[in-house]
């Protein structure tokens, strides 16, 4: 067996580079869109689990807050627990950094760059025994450890300082709520695992430091505990017991799968979307085995005279697939690498933007997505090949073998793949209503995949009356040509089916794609330009990156308010909940002047009656995505754990939102301010009298911040479209593995229709014995391939409508809980049909070329 | 035998109530025109194609009683074909092809590939060996061809139309060489041909006509 693989496989694949390396590569894209996407997922998620590994240290329990840090009052309680070997306080903000003097792209005050750090503030005393690395010795209170006590000290990794050329006794400027602060690099740290946090652009300094230069005085984000792993789970249950119920007793790690939990949607969208690339190659590869028995199948008949039994030729051509596909799935590993370092930006680019999660990840290849990259190659290869080989099995010897008898591979039974296509196109229907019905996620995909394979079902039938149709068109524009290409079309039905569908796929996903992305990017902007009423926003610079740990000056909250034209201001305060354990966010800003001013829109009452009834009855508001995650509604009750204690709070409307698909749970300011014990503002919004100039207004405004607080105020119309920007950022990847996708199915039609031309060699050499010009044989192919994609681009339409309805009402409102709004502009169909016509004629240029310049001579002896 | 064919709805008698016995080791020639039947007769006798009615013994084992593998698996080591195109594979070399039959049935491929080597010797072809068929004349192709047919010292060898491309002195050659090389082996032929000259090197000629044999008698 071993010399026959050596002597038909491998020479067979040698002996035709073209369709081997088509085939490979398109193996290689489809494996490497889904290696890339799970390595730009892994990585970013893999770097922020590092940064939280990092500064952890050798902490095995960890107390946190369900709210925004907590009073360290109560750190003495925890730390004299019995069972407590090691406890240290900790703040840990993201900050901004700057360079006073220089301005950034935009004219951004606060500098070139706007860089993520790290502030960690450790109590040096206490560090000792988790080994964060500080210091020049690890025992925790050398060098750099005790160097932080003095006044704004900070340690920051020497490669930190060596990439900004920083050195002991350099100023580092921060910007903490948009101020300016300025801490001294008094160390250099060695950690490794400090060196990997946040691409180590963590600056550690004594936590009194910390809460100066952030203003939170007595506020702490985390005690880190040591404590006898064998007694964990009881120290953990006494420290629930003795600590307020808005502290959360948990292992480091945990905050890990909390954040997978939370971009759970998002990177399930992406790898969906990552197989579609996969799954057009499956069709690839069924072309190109196919391809294979199609060019050999009289010698086929030669081997199974001789004695090579069926189950030997499926291996041979089963050894086809799995060799395509393992060198396929190693090169789509390689660069699926290639494809991570590219997508990585823009994922954790999405995930800062959408999710507020900071990390600065790198790419790196564990064994587990090598396997699966290979493993995938394989599998997908294997499946498509495994048809083609059955059919080789069952060439019959008696009539190859002998000279100018052709057979193609059984006609398939028209009636039969319609009622499949209607069962599959029933089962689709029938998953998205469980989906819908029973709120499972996952069917939606089942119900996608079922549609998609229901249209390629369908393609026989589409190739058959399209060919028929379009025969008439085709006859006046090509004469004779025209209609021997038409002919051919619906004569090849095997052949031509998988190319149709490969096309149907490629054009359905695109199609459904646009629609999807029109639909909500259409709904977005219409929610936006609906609900943000506000003249002015404004945020202190380095907002996204210190969250709900910025905080306005009262100060200047008081002149804003009295500055000339102001109707009214609503504040904004945030901090992540967790809620049926999951993470969410509870929302402050002030009812009023939403219900004056603002234009939120609920999915069930009046926006004055919601806000009237949390404004009488203490109330809250939530998102649609909280209320379809956590199936909330108008008159329930949420519960929550705040720092003022146990809260049950009647929920008085769900409205449209889409900026957070974890959710939010709205509350008047002083309600939040109240339960959460904080009254500070992270964020404005400003409602000015009819008339106001809104520059002069913002002029005004940052005259009233001073010099030293650097402030973003945007107007509405820029705020629109910067939220535009950040939808178009988010989806761009989503275009670029569409792209992909096609790229997959051009590879296929171009190997399909070589298929198609030498399945005809024959004829086309009687056509040139009988007086065929080249350019008629030419036009003959090149009609096929038009007429391929065409049929092939209709039924993609069609299916494409049909996906789209399941991924805006189906898959995206089960993720996400976003209802959004169907939008179908027909420009859609024309562009992919255009596009799929030009793709199909370009890939049929060379066999056309090569079918043209074939002697008749040489035609009439192949086969 | 019977063997009936539907064709466009009608029924079509290929071969029609004939019977064969051919004793091991003779060298039968089949002749008949076009269409005659003795094609049909030759693919049923290699298991390729099964009788309407009848049955079809080879080597003692009726046919009818194998399943697809094992009527391969007889293929394999009980019988050699030689077909009027030739059907070497061209991606492997002349003496890959003679090696295939006695790979297939298991020898070692150092081994299959001496044997081969040998066969075209005696076929006259041992300065050929390492040619792909693209590049052999056609007697030549076939000399590779009756090698082949003969490298797992099978019992029986059917030649359909083995001369039918060939020139006078190349079929000559052919049909020399495969009578010599069975008769040394004591290997049974039967050779279907339209050639009075082929069919004059066989021990024993079988007419058909309309798919009955007309006549079977020794050369004259």
């Amino acid at each position: 067996m071993i010399a026959l693989i050596r002597w038909f496989l491998l020479r067979r694949l040698l002996g035709e580079p073209r369709r081997t390396l088509l085939t490979i590569l398109g193996v290689a894209l489809g494996v490497a869109v889904v290696v890339g996407i799970r390595l730009a997922n892994r990585s970013a998620i893999g770097a922020f689990a590092e940064t939280v590994d990092a500064v952890s240290g050798r902490a095995n329990l960890q107390v946190t807050s369900t709210s925004e840090g907590f009073d360290e009052r109560h750190f003495p309680e925890v730390q004299e627990l019995p069972g407590v070997q090691a406890a240290a306080p900790i703040v840990q903000v993201y900050v901004r950094a700057f360079t006073p003097g220089v301005r950034g792209a935009g004219g951004d005050p606060t500098g070139a760059g706007g860089e993520t750090l790290l502030l960690l503030g450790v109590d040096p005393l206490l560090e000792a025994p988790f080994q964060r690395g500080l210091g020049a010795d690890t025992s925790g209170l050398g060098e750099g450890a005790a160097l932080l006590l003095e006044p704004r000290a900070a340690a920051v990794p020497r490669g930190f300082a060596e990439k900004r050329g920083l050195a002991r006794g350099d100023p580092l400027p921060i910007l903490a709520s948009g101020r300016p602060e300025t801490l001294v690099v008094r160390a250099l740290l060695d950690s490794p695992a400090l060196q990997h946090a946040l691409g180590g652009n963590v600056v550690v300094t004594d936590i009194a430091t910390a809460q100066e230069v952030l203003r939170r005085n007595g506020v702490i984000d985390r005690i880190d505990l040591l404590v006898d792993g064998r007694h964990r789970d009881a120290l953990r249950a006494a420290l629930d017991a003795a600590l307020p119920g808005d502290l959360v007793v948990d292992r480091p790690e945990s905050r890990t799968r909390q954040v997978e939990g939370m971009i759970e949607a998002f990177s399930l969208n992406l790898t969906a979307l990552s197989f579609i690339a996969l799954f057009v190659a499956v069709f690839l590869v069924l072309n190109s085995v196919g391809l294979s028995v199609l060019r050999w199948r009289q010698d086929l008949g030669v081997l199974r005279a001789l004695g090579v039994t069926r189950r030997e030729l499926v291996l041979l051509f089963s050894g086809e697939g799995a060799l395509l596909g393992l060198t396929g799935g190693a090169l789509g590993v390689g660069l699926g690498v290639l494809l991570a370092r590219g997508t990585l930006g823009a994922v954790s680019q999405t995930l800062t933007d959408l999710y507020l999660i900071q990390q600065a990840a790198t790419v790196r290849l564990d064994a587990g997505t090598a396997l699966l990259g290979l493993g995938l190659g394989l599998a997908s290869a294997l499946a498509a090949a495994i048809g083609p080989a059955w059919e080789a099995s069952t060439t019959p010897p008696a009539t190859t073998t002998r000279q100018g008898i052709f057979v193609e591979g059984a006609e398939p039974r028209l009636g039969r793949w319609i009622v499949l296509a209607f069962l599959l196109l029933a089962l689709a229907v029938g998953l998205s209503a469980w989906t819908v019905a029973e709120r499972r996620p996952i069917g939606g995909f089942a119900s996608a995949f079922a549609a998609l394979m229901g249209f390629a079902a369908l393609a026989p039938w589409a190739l058959r009356t399209g060919s028929r149709w379009l025969e008439g068109p085709v006859r006046r524009l090509f004469g004779v040509a025209g209609v021997l290409g038409a002919r051919y079309v619906g004569g090849s039905l095997v052949r031509g089916s998988v190319v149709v569908a490969a096309i149907m796929v490629a054009v359905g996903m695109t199609v459904a794609m646009t629609i999807m992305i029109g639909s909500f990017r259409g709904t977005v902007d219409r929610w936006i330009t609906q609900t943000l009423r506000g003249d002015l926003y404004v945020e202190p610079i380095g907002h996204r990156q210190t969250g709900s740990a910025t905080a306005l000056p009262e100060e200047f909250l008081a002149a804003v308010r009295a500055l000339p034209g102001v109707a009214a201001m609503d504040t904004y305060r945030a901090t992540p909940i967790t809620y049926g354990g999951r993470l969410a966010y509870a929302v402050g800003i002030d009812f009023e002047v939403q219900r004056s001013h603002g234009n939120l829109e609920f999915t069930d009452v009046p926006a004055r009656t919601a806000f009237g009834d949390a404004l009488a009855h203490e109330g809250c508001i939530v998102t649609e995505s909280f209320a379809h995650r956590h199936r909330v509604a108008r008159g329930d009750t949420l519960r929550l754990i705040v720092p003022a204690g146990r809260v049950a709070l009647p929920v008085t409307g769900v409205f449209y939102d889409y900026s957070v698909d974890a959710g939010a749970v709205l509350m008047d300011r002083r309600l939040f301010a109240r339960l959460w014990r904080d009254d500070r503002t992270e964020s404005l919004a400003l409602y000015l009298e009819s008339g106001t100039d809104v520059d002069a207004t913002r002029r005004a405004l940052l005259e009233a911040a001073g010099p030293d607080l650097f402030l973003s105020a945007t107007p509405n119309q820029a705020l629109r479209q910067r939220v535009l920007d950040v939808f178009d950022q988010t989806f761009r990847i989503t275009w670029a593995l569409q792209g992909i996708a096609v790229i997959v199915s051009v590879l296929g039609v171009a190997g399909a229709l070589t298929a198609l031309i030498l399945q005809r060699g024959r004829e086309i050499g009687v056509l040139r014995a009988a007086g065929a010009l080249r350019g008629q044989i030419q036009a003959m192919v090149l009609v096929e391939s038009g007429l391929l994609g065409t049929i092939g681009a209709l039924l993609g339409c069609v299916a494409g409508v049909a996906l789209s309805a399941i991924l805006v009402h189906v898959i995206n409102k089960q993720f996400f809980g976003w209802t959004l709004r169907w939008m179908v502009d027909p420009f859609v169909f024309i562009q992919a049909t255009a596009l799929m016509l030009v793709t199909a004629i370009a890939a049929g240029l060379a066999p056309a070329r090569a079918a043209a310049g074939r002697a008749s001579r040489d035609a009439m002896r192949m086969d | 035998m019977v063997r009936e064919f539907t064709l466009g709805g009608a029924v079509v008698r290929a071969l029609d109530d004939v019977t064969l016995l051919v004793p091991r080791g003779q060298f039968v020639a089949i002749v008949g025109r076009s269409g005659s039947g003795k094609s049909t007769l030759l693919n049923l006798a290699s298991g390729i194609d099964v009788p309407s009615r009848g049955e079809v013994r080879v080597d003692g084992v009726d046919l009818a009683k194998l399943d697809d593998d094992a009527l391969t698996r007889l293929r394999r080591t009980r019988i050699g074909m030689v077909h009027q195109f030739f059907n070497l594979l061209p991606t492997l070399s002349a003496r890959e092809n003679v090696a295939l039959p006695a790979l297939l049935a298991g020898e070692p491929e150092g081994a299959a590939l001496a044997l081969a080597d040998r066969l075209l010797g005696e076929v006259g072809l041992e300065s050929r060996a390492t040619a792909r068929p693209a590049t052999l004349s056609g007697g030549e192709m076939q000399r590779v061809a009756v090698a082949r047919a003969l490298s797992h010292r099978p019992a029986l060898v059917l030649a359909d139309e083995p001369t039918g491309n060939l020139d006078s002195q190349a079929a000559a050659q052919v049909i020399e060489r495969l009578a010599t090389l069975a008769a040394a082996r004591g290997t049974t032929v039967v050779l279907v041909t339209h050639s009075r000259d082929a069919a004059a090197a066989a021990q024993r000629i079988v007419e058909i006509k309309d798919g009955r044999i007309v006549s079977d008698s020794a050369p004259a």
